[in-house]
């Protein structure tokens, strides 16, 4: 079932952030939304995410749908270690070498029981791609999710979530036509 | 390794300090050469090593240690019940401010006595550090929550995190420090307030009364000795206590 963004308005403080926004998310795609910074992608993917409401508009396709995230900020349990970061999402039944393959898929199989505290920038932002991916969601929505990886990485990570998301609808917010290209991806201008 | 050498280093300067009281207070102690006014450190430790060779002091300190601490778990447990209640909804954070705030502000000996009337002198130091405890708990585990970051908030929103783990991964490391620190507070006030209820009420067999009996007999050393001990047990249960907490 695609998603259906109809005459969407958000404002803040009387300031228009989303006028009359119009698109359509096709189901088992992956969807890139482009726009200049402050345009309202972030706004956008809040609402599909439930974190915020449209003044005005509907969003159709996501009752009973279950939704995961990576957020601008990791937002990640700092305390924690990496396989409790991701058991946290996680339901009971997915075994800890599931996770563990995981974890070395996104290269962090060396740091899987430190701190998250303790990790660089770059591992903590695969963790958070790590948990999106984990999460049994029907809908995964990235907010720059590749932001701040080193190019070796950036290509391995693309790929991975590309395998990860197959059947399920991904949304991607990037600057970056490369990422467009490489996922492959159907593309929204805000 | 770091923080090993600044830890050493501020021992040291602890034991130096203390050493420094002690000798000092031998000092005036010697000018006055007065027991009765300020005995020496050296005849409160002799009644301190008295007071530990008897049975009764034993008997004393269970007694008072259980009923303070009934107190600091009970009011600790309600003080974060209501916080939690306050913290859901904003019309019982309006109902609890007014009682809290007279809770805080009522002087203690005004409660003591004003328990006395409703209770027995025996549960008078359960009610006493229960009533410190409280507002404390309620005040600090308040802020804990208030405090709790909002992105993490909808975090767990959208991965559905609910009960036990919310709890754990999202709450807890945000209240933890504001708990600890509340802890401890509130261990001090209890021991504190909760000794001067046994003084007040006076029930048998606990630190409150050998404290008043040693006023009574003019036994300074002793009741410099009782005072020792009372920070010494409260210091130790707060130390313990907060390494347990430490390792939630």
């Amino acid at each position: 079932m695609n998603i259906d963004l109809i005459n969407i308005n958000k404002s803040f403080d009387g300031e228009q952030v989303i006028n009359n926004f119009n698109g359509i998310i096709e189901e088992n795609k992956i969807t890139c939304i482009m726009g200049e910074s402050g345009i309202g992608k972030t706004t956008l993917i809040n609402m599909i995410l439930g974190l915020e409401k449209p003044d005005s508009g509907k969003i159709l396709g996501l009752d009973q749908r279950k939704i995961s995230a990576v957020f601008q900020e990791d937002r990640l349990c700092e305390e924690f270690n990496c396989i409790q970061n991701l058991r946290i999402v996680c339901d009971r039944n997915i075994s800890d070498k599931e996770l563990t393959r995981l974890l070395y898929a996104l290269e962090l199989g060396e740091v899987m029981y430190k701190k998250v505290s303790l990790l660089s920038g770059g591992m903590k932002r695969r963790l958070a791609i790590g948990r999106a991916l984990i999460f049994d969601a029907d809908i995964i929505v990235m907010d720059e999710p590749f932001k701040g990886l080193d190019r070796e990485l950036h290509a391995k990570i693309i790929e991975l979530v590309k395998k990860k998301a197959k059947g399920k609808i991904l949304i991607v917010v990037t600057h970056n036509m490369e990422e467009v290209k490489s996922l492959n991806a159907n593309l929204i201008v805000l | 390794m770091r923080s090993s050498i600044s830890n050493k280093r501020d021992l040291i300067k602890k034991i130096y300090a203390s050493l420094f009281w002690i000798i000092f207070w031998y000092l005036i102690s010697n000018i006055m050469n007065n027991k009765l006014l300020l005995p020496s450190p050296i005849d409160v430790f002799i009644s301190l090593v008295n007071l530990l060779n008897t049975k009764d002091i034993y008997i004393s300190i269970a007694n008072t240690f259980i009923r303070i601490i009934t107190g600091f778990f009970l009011g600790s447990i309600l003080g974060i019940i209501l916080s939690i209640f306050s913290y859901k909804f904003i019309f019982f954070k309006s109902l609890m401010e007014p009682l809290i705030l007279m809770i805080k502000a009522t002087p203690i000996a005004s409660i003591i006595i004003l328990a006395l009337v409703w209770i027995s002198s025996k549960n008078l130091s359960v009610f006493i550090a229960f009533l410190m405890v409280l507002p404390t708990m309620y005040t600090t585990i308040l802020k804990g929550l208030d405090s709790t970051d909002e992105k993490m908030l909808e975090m767990a929103k959208v991965f559905k995190i609910k009960g036990c783990k919310l709890i754990r991964y999202i709450y807890m490391p945000s209240i933890k420090p504001y708990l600890i620190a509340a802890a401890s507070l509130a261990l001090g006030l209890s021991w504190k307030a909760g000794v001067a209820a046994e003084v007040i009420g006076l029930p048998s067999g606990t630190i409150g009364e050998s404290l008043y009996t040693a006023k009574i007999y003019l036994n300074t050393p002793e009741l410099f000795a009782w005072t020792f001990l009372i920070v010494a047990i409260s210091f130790i249960f707060e130390k313990l206590f907060i390494f347990l907490l430490n390792r939630i």
